[in-house]
């Protein structure tokens, strides 16, 4: 199929009628942040834009973290140590919760428990029976629950995923996702190494490098990507098989500095016959060439995917001959095929010649987190369970990248856990 | 990416720690020094994470970011930002009112700062926010109170090699480049604990100037470059932008009327 500026709108026009928008009516909705770190802190400073918001508190452990997160939110927040006092005390509407992932299952289930409608950080729990008896629990609860994979909020993915649906890119033949980064992936203690609180500090705040709290890559950067593999491929994975090790930073670390992981997916063809596709997955720490992007092999066209830009590639040589013939004016025959009398067409040898000139997708306008944000708000107000990330998705990409973790560990391929 | 040298002194060994990266249309270096080689690489990581975060949210030519979504809506409505914005839009305000107009991010097109409903609205649909006037120095010192937090004790940070900060008391050299004469070095200045900026009229090659002066809307002509140093980058951005605006000798009547700025100038001229 060769693309063409008006069915790209008409795909582009589908995708994004999809998109809530968030009402301001009259009562604000209000709302407290549990873990104000890194990452929740970015969320704060997201949700103090979004108009109808009311942070009303935050809550952290770790002081400098508390501080740093009432810094972002505002006076109107009042600041916890205990996210149970904040629960009783306030009653917020919604909860929004980026604690390191092994408080995941617990803070989220006890705020179900309460009654508060949950934002709750990728990925979604530790362990597969921590997931599976959230995911039974906010079924039961009838609570609006949304997982934080913000390329589920993103335009670009919206769109790329539309386009793959409606057969773009042909038959998806297989899947290649990165994300490489050349860093140790260590946040800094604010005290040197002899001080007795050193050790403490380091598990508290590097807590990603250590198998007690964390499930390394794969959680913290791979859930991201194998959900947008889920998403386009519209199943889970069917088995996995994968290998990883601490090969170059090894600096009293539990968890990998690099994995690579081979998943199945098996679909069924229009005639209702099987095949599978692959997906190749790996994440680095000490190279971070090209960064972080899912590749999208389909077999008319490639989509290189990334938050800032997509790119479509089309394949060569089915659909569009290059030597279209006689289209010179000069010549006697329009039928005749033309041949320059010594002259060869020269081809760039670059390369990456083979891939043509990309058509992209860059229809992103505004910050995936933000979006993300906007759209858990509106299904609030809404009372709408249907989020854009909801229990089962969370489930299914939480059970996705444990797999190739057990992988790992045992050595083998593992198939996906019966539900 | 990164490099590491090992320096002998007369106490301790002190470890140099090197890291660059590309933000906010330029490149950013990181410098450090200190006893613990995994400490500051984690240190250096962590301040060039804020800094990416900040062209994230700065950057006028990225659809996604804050600064983006305001220039789109606020010349309709009043825009809710974070406070962090806030605060940096409020310094920029501050900024125009100590050059009387010379700094200007709305170059001259006005805005209306709501410090209760933490929101901005600028005068026309037509007015743009551009912080490339303070946001390189605004990143660096942001990346200091990392330093701070983390007990760095000497680092230099710079921006485009435009906007640097020294942090601690270490004396760090630097070597001023003329605008229009790559070969050519004018002057080193000595920094220590203070921000510097140095914006020049035109660059190599550069015909016209990329800064305009918001009083009259008019790109700065001729070959004038102005060197700040100040407490803080963001200052020594900011004054080095209004200054050159103002042209060296209402510039210099300006510092006279002005004495308590605490700021050190310095002209480069063709």
């Amino acid at each position: 199929m060769t693309i063409t500026r008006r069915t790209f709108l008409e795909t582009a026009g589908a995708a994004l009628a999809t998109n809530s928008v968030a009402r301001v009516e009259a009562s604000p909705v209000r709302v407290a942040v549990i873990g104000t770190g890194g990452r929740g802190s970015d969320l704060i400073r997201a949700l103090t834009t979004i108009d109808g918001v009311e942070l009303i508190a935050v809550c952290d452990d770790y002081p400098p973290h508390l501080e740093q997160g009432a810094k972002y939110a505002g006076p109107q927040a009042k600041t916890f140590v205990d996210y149970r006092k904040l629960l009783d005390e306030l009653k917020p509407q919604a909860v929004v919760i980026a604690v390191p992932l092994y408080l995941h299952y617990k803070i989220a289930a006890d705020c179900l428990n309460a009654g508060y409608e949950v934002f709750l950080e990728k990925t979604m729990c530790y362990s597969l029976a921590e997931a599976k008896k959230l995911a039974a629990q906010v079924t039961a609860s009838k609570r609006v629950f949304q997982v934080g994979l913000q390329r589920r909020a993103n335009a670009i993915y919206k769109q790329a995923q539309a386009m793959v649906a409606a057969g773009m890119i042909g038959q998806v033949v297989s899947i290649k996702a990165q994300w490489h980064r050349n860093n140790s992936w260590r946040r800094p203690v604010p005290v040197p190494r002899t001080d007795a609180n050193w050790p403490k500090l380091e598990r508290k705040l590097n807590w990603r490098l250590y198998k007690a709290y964390s499930q390394g890559l794969m959680a913290e950067l791979g859930s991201h990507q194998m959900d947008v593999a889920n998403w386009f491929l519209g199943t889970h994975p069917k088995r996995v098989i994968a290998s990883g090790g601490i090969e170059y930073f090894r600096d009293g670390r539990e968890v990998y500095d690099n994995i690579s992981c081979l998943y199945e997916y098996e679909l069924k063809d229009a005639q209702g016959k099987s095949y599978t596709v692959r997906a190749n997955y790996t994440s680095l720490c000490n190279n971070a060439y090209e960064g972080a992007a899912e590749l999208i092999l389909g077999t008319k066209g490639s989509l290189y995917l990334t938050s800032a830009k997509g790119l479509l590639f089309q394949e060569k040589g089915t659909d569009v001959v290059s030597w279209e013939g006689n289209k010179d004016q000069h010549a006697a025959d329009a039928n005749a095929a033309v041949v320059t009398a010594g002259k060869t067409l020269k081809l760039s040898n670059d390369p990456w010649a083979h891939r043509g000139a990309p058509f992209e997708i860059d229809i992103a306008e505004g910050n995936d987190t933000r979006d993300e944000l906007v759209s858990f708000i509106d299904h609030v107000r809404r009372e709408d369970v249907k989020t854009i990330c909801d229990a089962n998705v969370g489930l299914m990409d939480c059970a996705t990248i444990l797999m190739a973790n057990q992988s790992v560990e045992t050595g083998g391929w593992i198939n996906f856990p019966t539900p | 990416m990164s490099r590491v040298r090992y320096k002998a002194t007369k106490r301790k060994m002190l470890v140099e720690y090197q890291r660059s990266c590309d933000a906010m249309g330029t490149r950013f270096d990181v410098f450090l020094r200190g006893a613990d080689e995994q400490h500051l690489e984690a240190v250096a990581v962590a301040v060039q994470e804020e800094i990416l975060r900040l062209d994230a949210a700065l950057s006028r030519f990225d659809p996604r970011s804050e600064i983006a979504r305001v220039n789109r809506e606020a010349g309709k409505t009043a825009v809710r930002v974070d406070r962090e914005l806030f605060a940096l839009l409020k310094t920029c305000e501050q900024g125009r009112l100590a050059t009387n107009g010379f700094f200007d991010v709305t170059q001259g097109g006005g805005w209306e700062l709501d410090a209760a409903a933490c929101s901005v609205r600028l005068a026309t649909s037509g007015v743009q926010i551009d912080l490339g006037g303070v946001g390189k120095g605004y990143a660096l010192d942001r990346g200091r109170e990392i330093l701070q937090r983390f007990q760095v004790a000497s680092a230099l940070l710079q921006g485009g090699t435009s906007s640097v900060l020294a942090v601690g008391d270490e004396v760090w050299p630097i070597d001023l480049r003329h605008p229009t004469k790559p070969d050519f070095i004018v002057a080193r200045i000595e920094l220590a604990n203070r921000g510097l900026s140095c914006s020049a009229v035109r660059h190599a090659e550069q015909e016209p100037s990329d800064i305009v002066n918001p009083l009259t809307g008019t790109p700065l002509v001729g070959d004038a470059a102005c060197v700040v140093l100040a407490a803080s980058a963001a200052e020594a951005e900011i004054f080095s932008t209004a200054l050159l605006a103002m042209g060296e000798w209402q510039a210099k009547d300006y510092l006279r009327a002005n004495p308590d700025l605490n700021l050190d100038v310095h002209w480069l001229n063709a």
